[in-house]
């Protein structure tokens, strides 16, 4: 392997819990609703 | 009656002429110049390079909406731009020359009052030598080029089911590149088809890019707000990148590209070489090739566009160093340094200067992204300018200036891999205001609400939403305006 080429083992890595939450659809269902209040919001913000 | 000639139907040009057509009564004429027949979405060229789509998901035919909506298309290329007019047409106009199958290499002079250059980016893959289709490395910057990708993608994928081991690299072709959120995302995608087909723990993928840290997006980073306090895009990202076994070469210039090899030199000035089976490289951009005339014909290029080939307009373009860099540098109405009557939309106008810091090699080598030039941005500006010109038609001077600073709006960049509802994995990272005020949002420059980074299946189910949403919207559907850029 080439030196140049850099691993990230440091990186914080999510827990068994975060990656259930990641592809719980109930779970995932709400932080839908919340991303697109949040994108309409930063949408709203920058049209003039 | 007046007439607005738009060059170019990418995001900012074809959102430019929808909502101009929308806002004009119908004797002022609409006209659109485009060497392409097709519109593309090109975020979703992502999926295309990776066989999850094919060409006619991402793209349509231009012609049949423009007939539907009134607006006059030329499907050819803007050569030169005439904006005082010539010795034989003395009214503005600009030089075309026609690519569509019947009036091939033909060439025309169009005339306008109102002129928006929305030409997007040349993609310069001459920059480095052997970059590109062309040469030796993919690319998924249009749907044409996708489609290979996908294909070669494929064949490497059949070389490690028969038990070869493959070197996947993917980034950036040159060390002044921007985009790096397609590289990232499309790397993610490949290495989730890796897992898919059941070869990934033979593959090895490294991403290869010019940022000096991950999570750089050539926007010097950002900074998230989450409910355990604020995380740097560096550690989320390095987070991804380690989570899949991702690696990476960091601040590399990619000095040229051989049948199987990078060379490329770092920002400390060392030089190294990386073996691929795969290559899917950015090129860097540039302004198109468009040459401006004054009325006695002098070549007058250079007092309207920078040394980059895009436009220049209402930014302070003065050399300043790093630490002075403003917000309200940046552009707010687009219109050119040298006619009130012409605006650049969307990644055609010319940035004062990079949001990244500027950073050399020893040998003096430029290593340091260009801005990122998003698709949101481009919508928002090319409306902004349409409102312009539309206020500007119907009430002349009184008529309101709309602006559209990427210092007062923000933007997206959702990576997701796979198209299924259930399978997709996505990060979602927004970012406001893309340009950082220090003096409005303190040392980060960024509002840290409306900048976060998600990951999980509701980002995967935004993008594919987007990806409906926006083809809708630019089929010009009924109550597309309705759809925000
Ligand atoms: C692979 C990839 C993925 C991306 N993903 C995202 C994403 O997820 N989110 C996001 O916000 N952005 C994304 N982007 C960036 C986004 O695609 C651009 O910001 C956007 O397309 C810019 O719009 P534009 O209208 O300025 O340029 P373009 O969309 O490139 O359009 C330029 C138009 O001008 C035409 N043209 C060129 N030369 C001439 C000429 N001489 N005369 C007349 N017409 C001409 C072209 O044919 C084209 O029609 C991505 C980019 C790439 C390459």
């Amino acid at each position: 392997m080439n030196d140049n080429v850099t691993t990230f083992p440091d990186a914080p890595q999510p827990d068994a819990k975060q990656i259930k939450a990641r592809t719980s659809v109930l779970k995932q269902g709400w932080r839908f609703a919340v991303l697109n209040l949040k994108m309409i919001t930063m949408v709203n913000k920058g049209h003039h | 009656m007046a007439r607005t000639v738009i060059m170019g139907a990418g995001i900012a040009g074809h959102t430019a002429a929808l909502h101009l057509r929308r806002m004009l009564p119908k004797e002022h004429e609409v006209v659109v110049v485009a060497p392409n027949s097709k519109w593309n979405w090109i975020p979703s060229n992502i999926w295309v390079g990776v066989g999850q789509m094919d060409t006619k998901q991402v793209t349509f035919p231009l012609a049949p909406i423009y007939k539907r909506k009134g607006i006059e298309f030329h499907q050819a290329l803007a050569t030169e731009w005439h904006g005082d007019g010539s010795a034989e047409l003395p009214r503005p106009h600009i030089t075309v020359k026609y690519t569509s199958p019947q009036r091939q290499g033909e060439t025309a002079h169009l005339e306008y009052d109102y002129l928006i250059n929305a030409t997007g980016p040349k993609l310069n893959f001459a920059a480095t030598p052997g970059l590109g289709p062309d040469g030796n490395s993919w690319s998924v910057c249009t749907a044409g080029h996708a489609e290979q990708t996908a294909k070669a993608l494929a064949e490497s994928i059949g070389k490690l089911k028969q038990g070869q081991p493959q070197t996947f690299l993917i980034g950036m072709g040159h060390g002044t590149c921007t985009c790096q959120g397609a590289a990232f995302e499309y790397t993610f995608n490949v290495e989730d088809q890796l897992v898919k087909e059941g070869v990934r723990d033979r593959a090895e993928v490294i991403y290869i890019t010019n940022e000096s840290s991950l999570g750089d997006f050539g926007m010097d980073g950002m900074n998230f707000g989450s409910k355990d306090g604020v995380v740097p895009s560096q550690m989320f990202t390095e987070s991804l990148f380690a989570e899949r076994g991702v690696k990476a070469i960091l601040a590399a210039h990619v000095e040229r590209v051989e049948p199987g090899a990078v060379h490329y030199e770092l920002l400390d000035g060392t030089k190294g070489e990386q073996r691929f089976d795969f290559a899917m490289l950015l090129p860097p951009f540039r302004g198109v090739d468009l040459t401006a005339y004054d009325a006695a014909g002098e070549d007058i290029t250079d007092q309207v566009f920078a040394p980059s080939g895009f436009m220049k307009v209402d930014a302070d373009y003065s050399p300043k160093p790093y630490e002075q860099w403003e917000a309200s540098d940046w552009p707010k109405t687009y219109q050119s340094v040298k006619y009130d009557n012409v605006w650049a939309a969307g990644i055609a106008f010319a940035p004062p200067h990079q949001m990244s810091r500027p950073q050399q090699s020893p040998n003096g080598t430029m290593i340091a992204p260009a801005p990122p030039r998003t698709g949101m941005p481009s919508g928002v500006i090319g409306r902004a300018v349409a409102q312009t010109i539309a206020e500007r038609i119907k009430h002349g001077s009184a008529g309101r200036v709309h602006t559209a600073s990427m210092a007062e709006m923000g933007a997206a960049c959702i990576a997701s891999a796979g198209t299924g509802w259930r399978d997709g994995k996505a990060a979602a990272m927004t970012v406001f205001p893309i340009i950082p005020d220090k003096r409005k949002y303190g040392e980060s420059g960024r509002d840290t609400q409306e900048t976060y980074g998600e990951i999980g299946l509701s980002a995967h189910w935004m993008k594919v939403m987007l990806h409906h949403l926006f083809i809708y919207k630019a089929k010009a559907r009924p109550f597309w305006y309705l759809i925000p850029e």
